[in-house]
């Protein structure tokens, strides 16, 4: 008996090794993704593929107590009132959803809330105690929920638990079980939650959700950065828990799980976000141990990576004045702060996904692959369960955002705060946040199936929170006929490549781009269509370059030929009314265009920015509702755009 | 693994002597667990701040034993009873414990009365099959349409498809909110109105003027159960287990007479 019981022990030791890897089924819907009709020219669905709900430590903290379902529910149209008393609700419904919770610790915090749960009874958890009850709900608390933040939570989660527990934590390859103020039991419950709300609320055909999860991360040292991802799960199962920071800091391992679980039969995708702030880290041309770069890196990251989030609320990634000198738009919504340590700038170089496209073909042409080879989608890191992404209908990023006196742009003049210094403006880098931003793909139909092959082939598109609608094909022999035919698409898909693509070299032809615009139905007109153009040059140079293109001008104006500029429309904004010049800008955009320095011998990317004529920026809104100015130190109007994925020029030697 | 096959032998050897130790045949039996123990050395290393010798770890599972004994003797006392930690953690198990055995699946009679009562959740949207002519915005836009119409009305000319749109020509069994989706309000609103069948317009859209040939157009309604009878089957489980602790509560209510002593104005002031 005894003999027995030890080998037991001793099996169910073993057996518990990394947990991670273990699938657990879904539910099955009743409707299959292969009963819906499927539209071979592809249909555009709009979503957010980076949401916060109360399960994030960070978000519960700031005062979400809405969890993954009623964040479902917000995306499918309904009204979410938040702990503040503030009314959430989109003008239109979003086509497809994914709560993304910071793995780590996902679901502990709201524990350490909760008196009567097992770790709000450990000493310690009080300051956690009743946080978001209805009575500690007001601005005041602003400022102990920052302290919480940074300091009590920070000492929690470092405090150890027992030698048994980090035994056992060291033993299964799952560190948090080794800190004395986690609960195994309540994270996975959590995340069960997670899965469950997923599931309830897929209507294939209708509304599509994925599981998914932040894996967040900070890179040791003074020189501390972050290199943080969204991971997206093609759903077919789940996971036992997510792979966190305490699993491994190393993006290269996050992968490397991603393979396994791949293997087994569940697919997914990492997203990076907030490369802005990464100081350099997210598109740095070294492993993370910093070996330099090589195939092999670039094979793992790109089976794992297919895309990157361009834009957010925590500023813009396309690229930095410093970059693009020669770039009127790029200086556009940028936040250059680090993220997590916001008081020192994060470094521009490896920081933006214009320059990373480029350092992918100067990598490649040096023989180790293109690990940059990356799609573009927006998203919103919302921390309200909810996304904010309309200027005039904004309400921040996190619950205690929604009062406008936190954002940064009307003055605090509330004297019962007295933590506030007043009168003054927050001053939380607020007003560098922005209503950005969404995530579109063309796939067949609104199903699991259909828009996750779209995220991995790259047919997707970003904006800054708006839906421009936007077409981008490349291929040989396109004719302007075909543009005016009566079905254009299906002749590109025929003839050429959807963005995201490959278009390899063809001898003695001259690639042609198609780009197709058309206007947010309740936006702004559109200004003009641009295309960005990067290369690498691998002669004596030895230097990557970019340009960029007008295409096509609104109002029939016609780009100059020598500056590839359009003149000006003469759209403005009535910074009193936030009304628009009228008929200024186009409905609908689009053009044929060849690139007047074409090199056949050379890689290119080529990918398409569309501009909307300027609109008010969501301060603007803040200001002219208290019948205030906008603040001046801070741009007043905003160009909302879209940003298509690249499509890639190779060279047949390639 | 060298060094994981150690600390394995270790744990398990651990485990054999506690049990050899307390494993006791008769009936007042106690048993302790792995667990238990890691979490009481856990707290005394949080207060003591290192690891316990040999001779503390066995004080504290003296200790546990002695915890146990004194547990079970208040239990036969009574001693549980009226004490509002113990209530609240109970009745929180027994909740999560109702809601996980609701899994048996409906009768027919139950499922068909369900779907009596919430028909309206299974209702079938109105949709649209329908393909469209656009002429994009620009002074002459209406004017085409309206020209295009009646070339179209007099038999002239089937080849004038106007100018491509970008989400295409056809589109095949929409929901009024999906047409308003990709063509605004108005659209949407004015193109419920068209006769079937036939090329009606123009109809002004956010994008310009569109002829439009309503092909088909179901209405809303209410599909058989045979139809959807997998979906009503899933509605009834989940509710079931949402409601499963209400139920339980309501079930159990008739079982007890309850007396509140308190006058419920005075306490409402």
């Amino acid at each position: 008996m005894h003999k027995i019981l030890f080998l037991f022990s001793l099996f169910f030791l073993f057996s518990c090794t990394n947990d991670s890897l273990e699938l657990l089924p879904v539910q099955e819907s009743i409707l299959k993704d292969s009963d819906i009709p499927k539209n071979p020219n592809k249909e555009v669905f709009f979503g957010d593929l980076h949401v916060h709900s109360k399960y994030s430590f960070d978000a519960f903290l700031m005062g979400n107590t809405a969890g993954p379902h009623e964040a479902y529910r917000f995306a499918k149209g309904g009204k979410l009132t938040n702990g503040f008393g503030f009314d959430m609700q989109l003008k239109e419904p979003l086509d497809f959803y994914a709560v993304t919770d910071h793995g780590v610790w996902l679901g502990i915090v709201p524990e350490f809330a909760d008196p009567n749960s097992k770790l709000g009874k450990l000493p310690g958890t009080e300051p956690f105690h009743n946080i978001n009850s209805p009575e500690n709900m007001d601005l005041k608390t602003a400022f102990s929920r920052v302290g919480l933040f940074r300091g009590d939570y920070s000492n929690l989660v470092r405090t150890r638990g027992s030698y048994f527990n980090q035994l056992k934590a060291y033993l299964t390859s799952n560190l948090a079980l080794g800190s004395r103020y986690f609960d195994y039991d309540a994270h996975l419950s959590a995340w069960k939650d997670t899965i469950k709300a997923a599931e309830d609320n897929y209507e294939p055909g209708k509304f599509t959700t994925f599981l998914a999860y932040e894996w967040t991360v900070t890179s040791p040292g003074p020189e501390s950065a972050s290199y943080h991802r969204n991971v997206v799960f093609d759903s077919k199962f789940a996971p036992k828990r997510p792979f966190t920071r305490l699993d491994s800091i190393r993006p290269e391992d996050l992968w490397s799980w991603q393979d396994k679980l791949r293997e087994k039969g569940l697919d997914s995708i990492a997203i990076p976000h907030n490369s802005n702030q990464s100081n350099g880290e997210v598109f740095k041309m070294d492993y993370s141990n910093g070996r330099p770069i090589d195939l092999e890196y670039s094979n793992l990251r790109l089976r794992n990576e297919p895309l990157v989030e361009i834009t957010q609320v925590k500023g813009t990634s396309e690229t930095h004045p410093k970059l693009s000198p020669n770039d009127e738009w790029a200086d556009f919504e940028i936040l250059n702060t680090r993220k997590g340590n916001t008081s020192r700038y994060s470094l521009v170089n490896g920081s933006y996904v214009r320059e990373a496209l480029s350092n992918g073909l100067a990598l490649k042409s040096e023989g180790r692959g293109n690990p940059f080879k990356i799609g573009f989608i927006g998203s919103t890191d919302t921390h309200t369960s909810a996304s904010s992404i309309e200027e005039d209908n904004y309400f921040g990023s996190n619950p205690i955002a929604t009062i406008p006196e936190y954002r940064g742009a009307i003055e605090n003049t509330n004297t019962s705060t007295p933590e506030f210094v007043i009168p003054t403006y927050a001053n939380n880098r607020g007003m560098q946040f922005g209503a950005s931003g969404l995530a579109a793909v063309w796939a067949e139909n609104n199903t699991r199936d259909a828009i996750f092959s779209s995220f991995k082939r790259r047919e997707t598109y970003g904006t800054s929170g708006n839906k421009i609608l936007l077409r981008f094909f490349a291929g040989y022999g396109l004719e302007q006929r075909d543009l005016n035919s009566e079905d254009p698409i299906s002749i590109f898909y025929k003839k050429g490549v959807p963005m995201g693509s490959d278009l390899i070299q063809k001898k003695e032809a001259q690639p042609i781009f198609v780009a197709w615009a058309q206007k947010d139905k309740n936006g702004a007109p559109l200004q003009r269509i641009q295309i960005i153009k990067g290369w690498y040059d691998d002669s004596w140079r030895k230097q990557t370059n970019e340009k960029v293109y007008d295409i096509t001008c609104s109002n029939g104006l016609k780009v100059d030929p020598s500056t590839h500029r359009c003149p000006d429309n003469g759209a403005s904004v009535n910074l009193e009314t936030c009304e628009i010049t009228p008929n200024k800008g186009n409905s609908e955009l689009k053009v044929l265009w060849k690139d007047p320095e074409f090199n056949p011998n050379i890689d290119a990317f080529y990918y398409v920015r569309v501009l909307e004529n300027p609109t008010c920026r969501w301060s603007t809104w803040d200001a002219i509702r208290r019948g205030l100015k906008p603040r001046e130190e801070f741009p007043a109007v905003i160009q909302e755009r879209a940003w298509s994925s690249p499509i890639w020029y190779l060279t047949d030697k390639s | 693994m060298k060094q994981r096959l150690f600390i394995f032998l270790l744990l398990g050897i651990l485990i054999l002597t506690v049990d050899i130790i307390f494993n006791d045949e008769n009936e007042n039996k106690i048993t302790i667990f792995e667990s238990e123990i890691n979490s009481l050395i856990g707290t005394w290393v949080e207060q003591v701040g290192r690891d316990p010798t040999v001779q503390e770890v066995e004080g504290i599972i003296k200790q546990l034993i002695d915890e146990e004994i004194l547990y079970r003797e208040a239990v036969k006392l009574g001693l549980d009873k009226n004490d509002i930690i113990i209530k609240r953690r109970l009745a929180q198990k027994i909740g999560f414990l109702r809601q996980e055995s609701e899994t048996t699946l409906p009768t027919n009679t139950e499922v068909q009365d369900y779907f009596q009562i919430n028909a309206e959740r299974y209702e079938v949207d109105e949709r649209l099959t329908f393909t469209h002519i656009y002429f994009s915005e620009g002074d002459e836009s209406l004017q085409k349409a309206k020209m295009a119409l009646k070339s179209i009305q007099s038999g002239e000319s089937d080849s004038n498809f106007g100018e491509p749109f970008l989400l295409g020509k056809n589109f095949s069994s929409k929901t009024i909110s999906e047409v308003e989706r990709s063509f605004g309000q108005s659209f949407a609103e004015d193109i419920q109105s068209v006769d079937i069948k036939s090329w009606s317009g123009p109809i002004i859209s956010e994008y310009g003027s569109h002829l439009v040939y309503v092909n088909s157009a179901s209405e809303a309604f209410t599909p058989e159960l045979e139809d959807v009878k997998n979906l009503v089957i899933n509605d009834i489980v989940l509710e079931r287990q949402n409601n499963a602790v209400k139920e339980y509560l309501k079930e159990l209510r008739s079982a007890y007479q309850i007396e509140i002593l308190a006058d419920l104005n005075e306490i409402s002031d």
